[in-house]
Parts: structure tokens; C-alpha cells; sequence
């Protein structure tokens, strides 16, 4: 449905999207993962038609974005990073204002205003000015108004950031909900247990570039070390920690510091005591081992050697 | 339709901002009250009043000397008639032998005193028999002091203090103060009953100062609109609503179209309340052809909507525009003639006065306050659409490049 094809933008002499390409289907959850300043709101920018690209190109089904702007955007739900709307306005106006430039007649908006409001749980709230909100239920009227003519492709950016649990479980929730029902949605963010949650496809960004993408399972075995295994070392030896990277199967050990460690494997229940073995025989003592689960925090780790949210 | 919804929508946003409503709806209306009735007063006598001829003597050639003597003693309806002579000496001479009804000798540095805010000494020649004649000319100079002095006095120090507390967003308003405050200084700088003409170029019916201030307040305070309809667009770019509407399929004129509409339909609104309750309150005569009145509301609210746009394509901050558009409103009101009137510039600044569109404006009311023909009013409605398209089209312009990318 959404085809991005090798998209780059530079502002002066930093090139802050390069040569980005994905694709996303009809009905998909696509994650876009990356920490600050990676790129990620650049892009959505260039999808929506808001910044030109330099290079590349976007179509919606085989259609350039170039030829038919205007054809594209009404098909298009954005959710800003920032909260853009009227805070002197109520909830229900906002949202009113934001259907109708959306292509909807007052008469239409009006008809719509209450799912909408049913869908970011803020019905008993619609006549308040939005200045009158917390920032979570701000952010939620920032989704709202992206959702008021029905768009095909939800495009989320960090739509989350800075709020109450609650707020944002909510949102989750909402989003979660939308997907089941066809929408098919982008979701920006740097927290990857939501990603990982929300998004049947990810692609990882970082300094302007994809550095990974695919579904979960793909993304798994990308990680060159399969699984993780964390360790909480003491005497630690140059020797050991060396004769731990020398075994089979063990592709990489990181330092944490504080006696901390962490191993990538790729058969950890074999491996697992052939570390302990390893670190006993070279006198180093093991406070604690245990195995995690593969995600995406490690593998931007693994990639970029920094943590996501450093 | 979407250009409607976006003026709609900044409409009610604009009747959300209390400061504002009070700033542009009640500030001129109290202005006027202060200065219509502390300055007020007809001039009209000059029908009943003899013919009298003046000498005039004076150390140095003075353009506010040049606009007493030619706009206000020899203006339309002015019972003087004005013979120059080269010394006070020669004046003196020429009352004595009756030559002349009256002399008046006006010292170097008269007009630049009078600008200051001071008051200038002028001296008056007369003789026992001729004390109408002479007190004609002592009151049409004694009004044309006082009102160049306390016009700008008020109107000045009120506004700045207005755009000051404006610019940090906080207005605080207490009327009674400012009234007391005003009335003080205005009997401190004029101690005389003011006897009051305006030097309007239209001779058939004169126009109170009441008249005179409600239309240079109204148009000043028009002009307000200016920076405020360029606040808002600024505001919608730094707070994201703007990219958010470009995210939408709306075109860019349909944007520009709405935020140029939103600040007319309210300029136009604050126009019509203002003639409204100036005619309710004060009993103030707008002139008998509402045509005339509508028309005028239109173009000048059209030229402070489209100098919004201007403005607003020029600044990033809105504090910058708020800071830069305060003192905008100063100039083009001191220019204008909304704080003093024109005839008192030297001609080299009337030439400028008339690249303001308040100045246009406020001719067009006092036309219209003295019975105007539509044919009169066709070039200052057509300069004020004008002023209102041109800038519109220049804003958008520099926007179109900036709005983007
Ligand atoms: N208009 C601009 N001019 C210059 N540089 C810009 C501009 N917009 C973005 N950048 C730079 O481009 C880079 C990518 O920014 P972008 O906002 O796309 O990142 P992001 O992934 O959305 O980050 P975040 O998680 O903080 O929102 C950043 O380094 C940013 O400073
Ligand atoms: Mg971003």
C-alpha cells in the first residue's frame, strides 16, 4: 500500500534521512524504532507531503505522492510528535475544526465527534478547553482529531512521550484496537516494549538510517548472538573473560561495568554451563546468570553498540 | 470551504482572549470619552463673526507657525485675513493706524516649543476698540496650542503605556485611575476652555473634537488588528497547528485565505461595535450614509488584515512582531493624524503620513462626518484596498517560502 523508496533529506551539510526504503501493507503495524535525533519524525514528515524529500520517492498504491498530494493526505491520519491544537478551544471544537479540515462537512463531523471521543475515552470531558487537560488527556485529543475521517493509514508520532501510565495504556490500547479493525497504522516511538507490543513489523533508524528491519521473528534471528545471557561477575580476569568469548557458540561478550556482563549466544542452554565451566576453571566468581529473551533493545545494542535511550 | 472554518475558528478563538476584547473594544472607547469630552466643544462661529484682518510678524520661518496661520486663520469659514509684515515693530505701527484689526508677533522656537509640549509665548497687538476681533484671533490660537499639546500629551503616553503592558502580555486595566490620571494632565497643559475646530479641508459642516476622536481612536485602535492577526499565524506555526493543517489536504491559499478573513471579519465586528457605541454612548454622528460607513469598514479592515499576513511573514517570534508591531501602531498613529492632526506636519511628513492607512481611513470618516459625495471617497476606499492586497499578496509570497521546509 505505502511504498518509501530510498528517501533522503539533508539540512545543510547533515543528511538526517538516508536513503531510506520500507513498505507496508494493507491492515500492517509498522514500528518505526530509534532513539533521539535518529530521523524518525524527518521521514513521516516527507510521507505526509509536510518537508520535500532531496531523494527517493513515496507512493500509495504505485501512485506517487509528488502527482497527487492532496489525494493522498486525505487518506492520511497524522498524530503529531507535538500536541497541535487550539488550547483555547473545547475538546469537542478541536476536534471539529480538525474533521472539517480533513474534508468533513460541519454535519459529518458533528456524526463522527462521538466515536471519535468514545475511542480516546474523553466523552464526559468534550466541552472543557483543552488548556483545561492533563498532558495525557491532551495527547489523547491529539489522536482524536487525526481519526476523525476515518483515515486508511494512522501515522503515530511518539504518541506517547512524557505521560501518565494510565494515559498511555490507554492509548496503547486505542491503537491496539484501531489495528484490529483494519486501520493500518505507523507507530514512532523509542520505547520498544511498545513497539514490540503494537507493530507485526519494525524498522530500527538510527542516525538517519533503516539499520534493521522486519518482522519480530526476522529481527530475532538478525541478532548475531540469538539470545542474551547476563551475567553478574566477580574477579573478573582478562583471561576468563577471553577464554568465555573463545567458546563455541558465543559470539560476543559486553562489558557493563559494576561486574556486569552481558554474552550474546546462539544456543544458550548448552552454552549456559559451559560459561559457568569457563568462568570457574579462570577463578571468577558468578553472583548471578540468567537468560533473557531476545528483543529489540539488544539488538540496537548489538548494531549501534548504544543503548536505545542513552 | 475550508478557508471559512479556519476564519471561524480564529473568530472564536479571538472572543476566547479577554485581555484583548478589552484592549480592542473598551480602551478606544474610553479614550475617546477622556479626550471628546476634555476637548470637546463646536467650532462654528465663524459665520456670526467680523471680518478682521491680522498682522503677522516672525522671528523665524516655523512649519506649526505656517499651519496656524494658513490651515486654521485662513482656512474655509476663517473670518481672518492674513497680511505678513517683516518686524514686531512694524505690527505695533500697522495696529496703531488701524491699518489692520489685530497683530500677532510669534518669537523664534515658537513651533518647536509647541511640539515639545511646552507652552510658547505669542504676543498680541491690540487696540480698546477692537476686542471681538482680538479675541477671535486668541481663541482660534489658544484652541490650535492646546490641542496639538494635549492631543499628543494623552494619546501618546496612553499608548504607550497600552503596547508596554501589552507587549508582556499582562494588561491591567483600571479606569478610574487613568481617567484621574488624564484629566490632571490635561488641565496641567491647557488651562483654557477650548473652543474646538478641526482644520478639515471640507468647509460645509464642521465636526466636534468629540466627532474628530472617536474616528482617530477608532482607526487607531483597527490597527491593533494588525499584530494580532499576525500573532495568531505565528502562533499556529510554532505551536504546530500550522504544519498540522498542511498535513491536511487544505491548500496553502485557503490557509492564507482563512487567517486573512479571521482577522478582517473581527476588525470589521470591533469596527461596528465601535461606531455602535460611540453613537450610543456619546451621541457621536458618524455622517448620514451607513453605504459610506459599511464601505469603509470593509477596505480598512481588508488593509489591517492584509498587512497582518505582511507582518506575520516577517517575524519567526511572536514576541518580536508583538514588540515590533506595538511601536508600528505608534508611528502609523502619530503619522495618521490619530494623536495629532495632520495639518500640523510640515508638508514633507503629510506626504508621508500618507503611506499609513489609518491616515486614510481617518480623512474618510471626517469626509464622511462632514457629508461626503461617494466620488470624493473613491480614491482613499480604493488606496485602502489596495493597501490590504498588495500586502496580502507580498506576505504570502515571502510565506510560501518559508511556511514549508
Ligand atoms: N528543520 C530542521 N533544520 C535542521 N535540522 C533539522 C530540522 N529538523 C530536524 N533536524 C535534525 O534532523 C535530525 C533528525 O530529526 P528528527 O526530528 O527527524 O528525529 P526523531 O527521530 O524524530 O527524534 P525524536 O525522537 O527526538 O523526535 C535531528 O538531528 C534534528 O536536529
Ligand atoms: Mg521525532
Amino acid at each position: 500500500m505505502l511504498d518509501v523508496m530510498e528517501l533522503s533529506k539533508r539540512y545543510g551539510d547533515r543528511e538526517v534521512v538516508k536513503n531510506v526504503s520500507f513498505h507496508i501493507d494493507q491492515g500492517e503495524a509498522f514500528g518505526l524504532l530509534g532513539p533521539n535525533g535518529a530521523g524518525k519524525s524527518t521521514t513521516i514528515s516527507m510521507i505526509c507531503g509536510l518537508i520535500a524529500s532531496d531523494h527517493g520517492d513515496i507512493q500509495w498504491a504505485h501512485q506517487s505522492i509528488k502527482r497527487s498530494p492532496v489525494l493522498i493526505k486525505k487518506k492520511i491520519g497524522l498524530v503529531p510528535q507535538e500536541i497541535a491544537l487550539y488550547p483555547m478551544m473545547s475538546a469537542k471544537d478541536n476536534l471539529l475544526f480538525w474533521g472539517e479540515m480533513y474534508g468533513l462537512t460541519r454535519r459529518e463531523a458533528s456524526q463522527r465527534l462521538k466515536e471519535v471521543l468514545a475511542y480516546v475515552g474523553l466523552e464526559a470531558r468534550a466541552k472543557d478547553k483543552v488548556e483545561t487537560f492533563s498532558g495525557g488527556m491532551k495527547r489523547r485529543i491529539n489522536i482524536g482529531a487525526a481519526l476523525m475521517h476515518r483515515p486508511e493509514l494512522l501515522i503515530m508520532d511518539e504518541p506517547t512521550v512524557g505521560i501518565d501510565p494510565q494515559s498511555r495504556n490507554h492509548i496503547l490500547d486505542t491503537v491496539k484496537k484501531l489495528n484490529e479493525e483494519g486501520m493500518t497504522i505507523i507507530y514512532t516511538s523509542h520505547y520498544m516494549e511498545e513497539v514490540e507490543m503494537l507493530c507485526d513489523r519494525v524498522a530500527i533508524m538510527d542516525h538517519g538510517e533503516v539499520i534493521a528491519d522486519g518482522t519480530h521473528q526476522d529481527l530475532r534471528q538478525r541478532l548475531v548472538g540469538g539470545t542474551m545471557v547476563h551475567a553478574v561477575l566477580e574477579k573478573v580476569t582478562h583471561e576468563g573473560i577471553a577464554a568465555i568469548e573463545q567458546l563455541p557458540h558465543v559470539e560476543e561478550v559486553v562489558e557493563k561495568g559494576e561486574g556486569q556482563y552481558e554474552i550474546f549466544v546462539q544456543h544458550p542452554h548448552q552454552t549456559l554451563s559451559r560459561i559457568v565451566t569457563a568462568a570457574v576453571q579462570n577463578g571468577i566468581m558468578i553472583s548471578s546468570i540468567d537468560v533473557k529473551e531476545p528483543n529489540l533493545e539488544s539488538l540496537f545494542l548489538q548494531l549501534t553498540g548504544r543503548s536505545l535511550r542513552d | 470551504m475550508k478557508w471559512v472554518s479556519i476564519a471561524f475558528k480564529d473568530l472564536r478563538v479571538r472572543f476566547q482572549d479577554r485581555k484583548e476584547l478589552v484592549m480592542l473594544l473598551l480602551m478606544p472607547l474610553l479614550l475617546t470619552a477622556i479626550l471628546g469630552t476634555a476637548l470637546g466643544g463646536t467650532f462654528g462661529e465663524g459665520g456670526g463673526a467680523p471680518d478682521t484682518t491680522v498682522a503677522v510678524a516672525m522671528d523665524a520661518e516655523d512649519e506649526m507657525i505656517e499651519q496656524l496661520v494658513e490651515e486654521v486663520w485662513q482656512g474655509e469659514g476663517s473670518p481672518l485675513t492674513v497680511v505678513s509684515y517683516p518686524t514686531e515693530a512694524m505690527v505695533k505701527e500697522a495696529v496703531q493706524t488701524e491699518e489692520v484689526d489685530v497683530g500677532v508677533y510669534f518669537p523664534s522656537g515658537w513651533g518647536e516649543q509647541l511640539m515639545d509640549g511646552a507652552s510658547p509665548t505669542t504676543t498680541i497687538h491690540s487696540s480698546p476698540e477692537k476686542t471681538i476681533q482680538t479675541s477671535i484671533v486668541e481663541s482660534m490660537t489658544t484652541t490650535f496650542i492646546s490641542r496639538v499639546q494635549s492631543q499628543s500629551l494623552t494619546t501618546q503616553s496612553f499608548v504607550r503605556e497600552l503596547s508596554a503592558s501589552a507587549a508582556d502580555g499582562e494588561i491591567t486595566v483600571q479606569p478610574e485611575a487613568q481617567i484621574e490620571g488624564f484629566s490632571e494632565r490635561l488641565s496641567a497643559s491647557s488651562d483654557i476652555a477650548v473652543e474646538n475646530d478641526v482644520a478639515t479641508d471640507s468647509g460645509s459642516a464642521s465636526i466636534s473634537g468629540m466627532q474628530y476622536y472617536a474616528a482617530a481612536m477608532g482607526v487607531m485602535f483597527l490597527l491593533f488588528n494588525a499584530t494580532i492577526g499576525a500573532k495568531s499565524f505565528i502562533e499556529e506555526r510554532n505551536t504546530q497547528t500550522l504544519a498540522r493543517m498542511f498535513s491536511a489536504p487544505v491548500r496553502p491559499v485557503s490557509i492564507v485565505a482563512g487567517k486573512f478573513m479571521g482577522t478582517m471579519l473581527f476588525s470589521f465586528l470591533q469596527f461596528v461595535l465601535f461606531i455602535g457605541a460611540t453613537a450610543l454612548l456619546f451621541q457621536v454622528s458618524w455622517g448620514e450614509n451607513y453605504g459610506q460607513l459599511a464601505a469603509l469598514g470593509v477596505v480598512y479592515s481588508m488593509a489591517v488584515a492584509g498587512i497582518a499576513i505582511l507582518v506575520a511573514s516577517l517575524f519567526k517570534e511572536e514576541g518580536n512582531a508583538d514588540a515590533v508591531g506595538s511601536i508600528g501602531v505608534q508611528v502609523f498613529a502619530l503619522l495618521g493624524g490619530s494623536m495629532i492632526p495632520i495639518a500640523a506636519f510640515p508638508g514633507g511628513l503629510q506626504m508621508v503620513a500618507s503611506l499609513t492607512p489609518n491616515k486614510w481611513a481617518l480623512d474618510s470618516f471626517l469626509a464622511m462626518m462632514s457629508g461626503a459625495e461617494w466620488a470624493s471617497l473613491v480614491l482613499p476606499f480604493l488606496v485602502l484596498s489596495l493597501f490590504g492586497i498588495l500586502s496580502l499578496l507580498i506576505g504570502s509570497l515571502r510565506l510560501r517560502g518559508s511556511v514549508k521546509g
